[in-house]
């Protein structure tokens, strides 16, 4: 794979089955924990993942910066001219990263669309369902993607941090057009609203540090002051491995 | 009468919608709020007591076993749906006002957010709070919330917003509404939303959960 070109925007587009989703995680992130499972909900959950396939156009595309543009700061970093106000988890995060991968990774449109029609027809409990596989999916196809920048940071004997997505970490969501700039126009089929919103929904965007030095640490939930955000609440996800 | 009233209780709080529905599984093959609901109209029943002594208080036990995390969300979204079941019934008796709503509760998620799920959730649990829920949609200008408290001049106005983008929407939506109607009672709700900002923008409270927006509705009576 002809991974690393300098800012050539790569398109990789996976087969629904390489997405790895575990029915027992899915299951236990909606937080039933020891409480007894309504046997509706993984019947409901089953029928919507047998619908997936035909549902959702995974794709992702990735841009790695060239060598000698990125630099670290203590609450930014800095790619050719572009300075992204990440704030200090981040930018710590990142100070072993020689540059860094932009990425954003879309499931298109159908499922929020089908969410939306069974939510307007009076099933909210299906469409809830639904939109909660979906976004199950698109983290699923991120970690596919980040399975895939391995295998070619491990030919480079190169390595990775963990990603990181504005809106999170205390990094404003408003700095997504930025993050945009390094990608070609509507990558994978995702544009902006004026208010930093991607669309289609089921989107995830962020940016990865790479280098021989680069360090993969554990997301430091209890730095951050965004108390609420989902990725606290919920227990991690286990990432498939690509072999 | 008093059964029926019972059954309907557990129907909605357990999400039965109707007899051919399969869950829950024990109550399989029995009538659910749809029936329920529709025998007691034919028994007599006022419409009113159905919907107050039925629908609403179901679906307050509902929220508050959601809001204590004793279940979640889809177990509360099943509940709605079998409240909706039985809400259809009722819907003719607003209209000829043998049902007198609560009040009206107008709701949207505010301009530049299109995040429709978490503000539906809302609306249907204030609907079965025995209110009338005039639903906006996403990416509502503050004009149109402007409009609607034209028509509704009593409502309570509810303002969603998922991102921290659309905070600022917010702000902009909920003083606008109160410098053209400074008596209209805002309460605000969203992922990154917090009490400290319902205060700075001026809003009348924020509702952390479904049952949070309920419980200060309920706070306001019946005037609304």
């Amino acid at each position: 794979m002809t991974l690393y070109k300098q800012h050539e925007l790569l398109l990789l587009i996976p087969s629904v089955s390489e997405i790895k989703i575990y029915y027992d995680q899915l299951i236990s992130r909606l937080g039933y924990g020891d409480v007894a499972l309504p046997e509706v909900v993984p019947h409901t959950v089953r029928k919507v993942l047998d619908k997936v396939p035909s549902m959702i156009s995974p794709q992702c595309s990735l841009s790695i910066a060239p060598l000698g543009t990125f630099t670290v700061g203590e609450n930014e970093i800095r790619c050719n001219s572009v300075t992204f106000h990440t704030e200090s988890i981040i930018a710590k995060q990142l100070k072993s990263a020689s540059t860094v991968a932009f990425f954003v990774c879309s499931i298109g449109p159908s499922m929020e669309h089908w969410s939306k029609r069974e939510m307007d027809a009076g099933d909210p409990f299906h469409g809830y369902i639904i939109d909660y596989v979906a976004s199950e999916y698109v983290e699923g196809l991120a970690d596919w993607m980040e399975a895939e920048l391995d295998r070619y940071l491990l030919s480079l004997s190169w390595k990775r941090t963990n990603r990181y997505s504005p809106g999170y970490c205390d990094w404003s969501v408003s700095e997504q057009s930025k993050l945009f700039s390094f990608l070609h126009p509507n990558p994978s089929g995702v544009s902006l609203t004026e208010s930093s919103l991607m669309l289609p929904i089921k989107s995830v965007s962020g940016i990865i540090g790479v280098g021989p030095k680069a360090k993969k640490k554990d997301y430091e939930c209890s730095l951050c002051d965004l108390k609420d955000c989902y990725k606290r609440r919920q227990p991690p996800r286990l990432v498939a491995t690509h072999q | 009468m008093d059964d029926i009233i019972t059954t309907l209780r557990i129907c909605v709080e357990r999400g039965k919608i109707n007899a051919k529905s399969p869950h829950p599984i024990d109550l399989r093959g029995q009538e659910g709020a749809d029936e329920l609901t529709k025998r007691a109209l034919e028994i007599g029943m006022l419409p009113q007591d159905i919907l107050m002594q039925g629908l609403v208080p179901a679906m307050q036990t509902v929220g508050e076993r959601f809001r204590d995390k004793r279940i979640f969300v889809p177990d509360m979204l099943m509940s709605a749906r079998a409240m909706l079941a039985g809400m259809e019934h009722l819907k003719p008796y607003y209209v000829s006002n043998a049902i007198v709503a609560q009040g009206t509760f107008v709701i949207g998620t505010v301009k530049g957010d299109l995040h429709d799920i978490g503000k539906k959730i809302v609306g249907m649990m204030i609907t079965g709070a025995g209110w009338k829920v005039i639903d906006l949609g996403t990416d509502v200008p503050t004009d149109i919330f402007v409009k609607s408290l034209q028509e509704h001049p009593d409502a309570v106005v509810g303002l969603s917003a998922l991102l921290t983008t659309t905070m600022n929407s917010m702000e902009e939506t909920a003083k606008e509404i109160k410098r053209n109607h400074p008596l209209t009672k805002v309460i605000i709700g969203g992922a990154p939303i917090t009490h400290d900002f319902a205060n700075k923008i001026g809003a009348d409270a924020y509702a952390p959960d479904p049952q949070g927006a309920v419980d200060f509705l309920n706070s306001l009576g019946s005037k609304h």
